[in-house]
C-alpha cells in the first residue's frame, strides 16, 4: 500500500495585488487528512497483527480483561506480546518490564545499523512491527515516524 | 506558528486513531478466539508474528549471526531459568551482531 505524499505548493506564481493568492498551507491537505491517510496505508499490516495477537492473548487464559488493558495500556504488539506470554508463564514482574522495554527498545529492533531493513535510512517504530511501514509520514513538513 | 500547530494536530488524530484501530483489532481477536477450533499450532502464531518482523530484517551477515545466535542463546536461556530468555537471547544477539559488524569493517 503506498501513500500519495502531497505537500503545500512551494513556489506558485504571485496573484495580483487585488486578488491575493491563497496561502500554501491552505493549499494542501489538513493535518487531520494527512494522519488519516498514513493511517489508513497502516491498517493493512496493522488489524491482521491486532486480531492475530488477540487470538494469540485469548488462548494463554490469562483472560480478556488484561489482553484488553494490554492493548491500551502498552501500546505495542510485540511488546505486548511477549510480556503477556510471561506474565501467563508467571515470569517475574521485573523480567516481564525488562523483556518488554528490549522487544519495544529502538536500540535492539531498528536502531543498530546493521539491524535496519533494506530500503530505509532510519528505523522504523519500535519493535511493533505494524507502525513499522515504509510509507509512513517521513516526509510531513513537521517531521515523521522513526 | 501555524506548522507547530499543524504537527500537534498531526500526531493528536494519528495516535487516537491508531490507538482505536489497535485496540479493537485486539479486541477482534479475543472476541475471534472462542469461535475458532482448538487447533495446537495456533500457539505457533506467535512465533509467526515475530517470524514475520525479523525475516525483512536478515539483510546482512551482522543481522544473520544476530539472530541466529539469540535464537540459540535463547530458548536455552529459557530452559534453565524461564523468565530471562528474551534478555539473555536479545543481549546476545545484540553482542554478536555488534561483534560481527566491527569484524567486517
Amino acid at each position: 500500500v503506498s501513500t500519495v505524499l502531497t505537500r503545500p505548493a512551494v513556489g506558485t506564481p504571485r496573484a495580483a495585488p487585488a486578488a491575493p493568492a491563497p496561502r500554501a498551507a491552505s493549499t494542501g491537505p489538513s493535518p487531520t487528512q494527512l494522519a488519516r491517510t498514513d493511517l489508513l496505508a497502516m491498517s493493512s499490516t496493522m488489524i491482521p497483527f491486532g486480531i492475530a495477537l488477540g487470538v494469540t492473548v485469548a488462548s494463554l487464559r490469562i483472560g480478556d480483561g488484561a489482553s484488553a488493558a494490554g492493548a491500551v495500556l502498552m501500546y505495542a504488539g510485540a511488546a505486548q506480546l511477549s510480556a503477556t506470554t510471561m506474565l501467563s508463564n508467571g515470569a517475574a514482574f521485573v523480567a516481564v518490564v525488562l523483556s518488554g522495554v528490549i522487544v519495544n527498545s529502538v536500540c535492539c529492533s531498528t536502531g543498530l545499523p546493521w539491524s535496519r531493513p533494506s530500503g530505509t535510512s532510519r528505523g522504523g517504530s519500535a519493535g511493533s512491527g505494524s507502525t513499522s511501514s515504509s510509507t509512513g509520514p517521513s516526509s510531513r513538513p513537521w517531521g515523521g515516524l522513526h | 506558528m501555524a506548522d507547530r500547530t499543524g504537527f500537534r494536530r498531526y500526531w493528536l488524530h494519528f495516535g487516537v486513531l491508531l490507538l482505536s484501530i489497535w485496540t479493537a483489532s485486539v479486541a477482534v481477536g479475543v472476541l475471534l478466539a472462542p469461535v475458532l477450533p482448538s487447533l495446537p499450532h495456533i500457539g505457533l502464531i506467535g512465533l509467526a508474528l515475530f517470524v514475520s518482523m525479523l525475516m525483512p530484517r536478515l539483510t546482512g551477515r551482522p543481522a544473520v549471526a544476530s539472530a541466529a545466535t539469540a535464537a540459540v542463546v535463547g530458548p536455552l536461556t529459557t530452559l534453565l531459568v524461564p523468565s530471562l530468555g528474551i534478555i539473555a537471547g536479545a543481549c546476545a544477539g545484540v553482542a554478536a551482531g555488534t561483534v560481527t559488524a566491527r569484524r567486517i569493517s
